[in-house]
């Protein structure tokens, strides 16, 4: 059997369509990694409570405006208290320079902007999982 | 001490996370999978396994986010497992069935775990008996398995769940076909989900004919009971149709019968898998696999008698059990 990539996808706040996460999802799919998909307008807590019980190795949050910065935030915070910085933690979107700085200075792994092509994504993940912090 | 027996002792007292790793643990057959299993076996108090399944998009997630809600208002612990198909193109798969589950995210009781079915067969993960044993083992009362019934998967469903519910929807037209696939053999009670649109009640009629029709040779005639999920109608019905189940179950053999068939599916996948391993394996990465395969693409030999030859001449004893003469 062996192990897959296990990747959790999410999309924190209230507003917006989930259309880019699902694209991502399913390119992701399409590299061979089993993606849980969460849908729209979770919690950081629901999000981080969702990835500890599916065990992934990767968490995606997208989002299509700067607006979400504070739940990113949230998302890492959450995870250092779980100490769980094992977890690749990915951020996607309209994320302006300086709020991606903020971004990984609170631990986030990555961040990809729109430029950003899915095989640059599937690459950083297959190379960047399960490096711990 | 050592990974498996912290991992074991973990479950037992209830650590999520422990249970979270453990069931990669068993599910990718990582290091020390089996010496897990053995931790938790004999201690594991056996819970109710409850199998939902049915066409695609009939709204199963939705029910069962329902199902949950009321287990636990009775203070019922609960564990969901949710397959979703592998692709068969690329080995990844999109498990979506949490997008429905989530204000349960976080809620106490309540553990899910989303699981690819990682090409068995079956449509079931073949490691979906070891998981249903480890959040027994992590105290789950209730095990929830979400499956789509088409193909094989809702047979296997049956040798794993105690209980089978089927649910199905009004005027897709794909009833009738739903009910060819098997779907009428496996059910112990129908949900006729989604009836807050039109056609529910035709369906009814459709569904008990064709129960009524097949009595005799089931020995049994499953409850209908009409839902909609999304609303959280009929919930009071449906867990009325499922006490009733466990306790007709309890009161005639149909336990025991549902534990014997468990025992025998969990034997029969241990024994396969390590066939596989013993026998199979080597010889799918063989050379000679290769060169089978392309004979018998251009039609020089037959399937069969292929098959035969790689037997005498890489296990001439089983070669010598299985020959016709
Ligand atoms: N009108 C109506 N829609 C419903 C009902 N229950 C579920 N749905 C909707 O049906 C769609 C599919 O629901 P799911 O719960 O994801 O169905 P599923 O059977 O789990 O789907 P798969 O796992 O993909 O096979 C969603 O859009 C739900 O909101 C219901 O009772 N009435
Ligand atoms: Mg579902």
């Amino acid at each position: 059997m062996g192990k897959k990539i296990r990747v959790l996808i999410a999309k924190p706040g209230l507003d917006g369509h989930d259309r880019g996460a699902r694209v991502i999802a399913q390119a992701l799919r399409d590299a061979g990694m089993e993606v849980v998909y969460t849908g729209l307008r979770r919690t950081p807590e629901q999000v981080v409570s969702a990835a500890l019980q599916e065990d992934v190795d990767v968490i995606g949050l997208s989002s299509l405006s700067g607006a979400h910065i504070g739940l990113f935030s949230r998302v890492a915070e959450l995870l250092m208290e779980k100490k769980r910085t094992d977890i690749l933690l990915l951020g996607g979107g309209i994320i302006p320079d300086k709020d991606r700085e903020v971004l990984m200075a609170k631990g986030f792994d990555g961040i990809f902007t729109p430029g950003t092509t899915m095989k640059e994504i599937v690459t950083f993940i297959e190379e960047n999982r399960g490096t711990a912090k | 001490m050592n990974k498996p027996d912290l991992l074991a002792q973990g479950i037992q007292a209830g650590d999520e996370q422990a249970l979270a790793r453990g069931l990669s643990v068993v599910e990718n057959r990582e290091e020390g999978w089996e010496a897990l299993l053995e931790r938790l076996y004999p201690e594991s108090r056996r819970g109710f396994v409850l199998g939902v399944t049915g066409p695609p998009g009939g709204g199963k997630s939705t029910l069962v986010k329902r199902l949950v809600e009321e287990f636990r208002k009775e203070g019922v612990t609960v564990g969901v497992l949710a397959v979703d198909p592998t692709s068969p193109f690329s080995g990844g798969a999109l498990l979506g069935d949490r997008t429905r589950m989530m204000d349960l995210a976080g809620k106490e009781g309540v553990f899910i775990r989303s699981m690819a079915s990682r090409g068995a067969l079956g449509g079931l993960n073949p490691g979906i008996n070891d998981a249903v044993l480890l959040m027994e083992a992590f105290g789950s009362e209730v095990v929830i398995i979400e499956t789509v019934g088409v193909g094989q998967a809702e047979i296997a469903i049956t040798e794993v769940a105690d209980m089978v519910v089927v649910v199905l929807v009004p005027g897709q037209g794909d009833e009738v076909q739903a009910l060819k696939g098997g779907l009428l053999e496996i059910a112990d009670l129908f949900v006729i989900n989604k009836s807050d649109r039109g056609g529910a009640e035709e369906l009814e009629i459709h569904l008990q004919w064709a129960v009524a029709g097949h009595e005799a040779r089931l020995g049994r005639r499953p409850p209908i009971v009409k839902t909609a999920a999304i609303k959280g109608e009929g919930l009071g019905e449906l867990c009325a149709g499922l006490r009733e189940h466990r306790q007709r179950a309890a009161e005639t053999a149909l336990d025991e019968e549902r534990s014997r068939r468990r025992a025998d599916l969990a034997l029969r996948a241990h024994l396969e898998e390590r066939i596989g391993a013993a026998f199979l394996t080597p010889l799918l990465a063989a050379e000679e696999w290769h060169e089978a395969i392309e004979r018998i693409a251009r039609r020089e030999i037959s399937p069969g008698k292929s098959a035969r030859r790689l037997l005498r001449k890489n296990f001439p004893d089983v070669w010598r059990c299985t020959r016709e003469d």
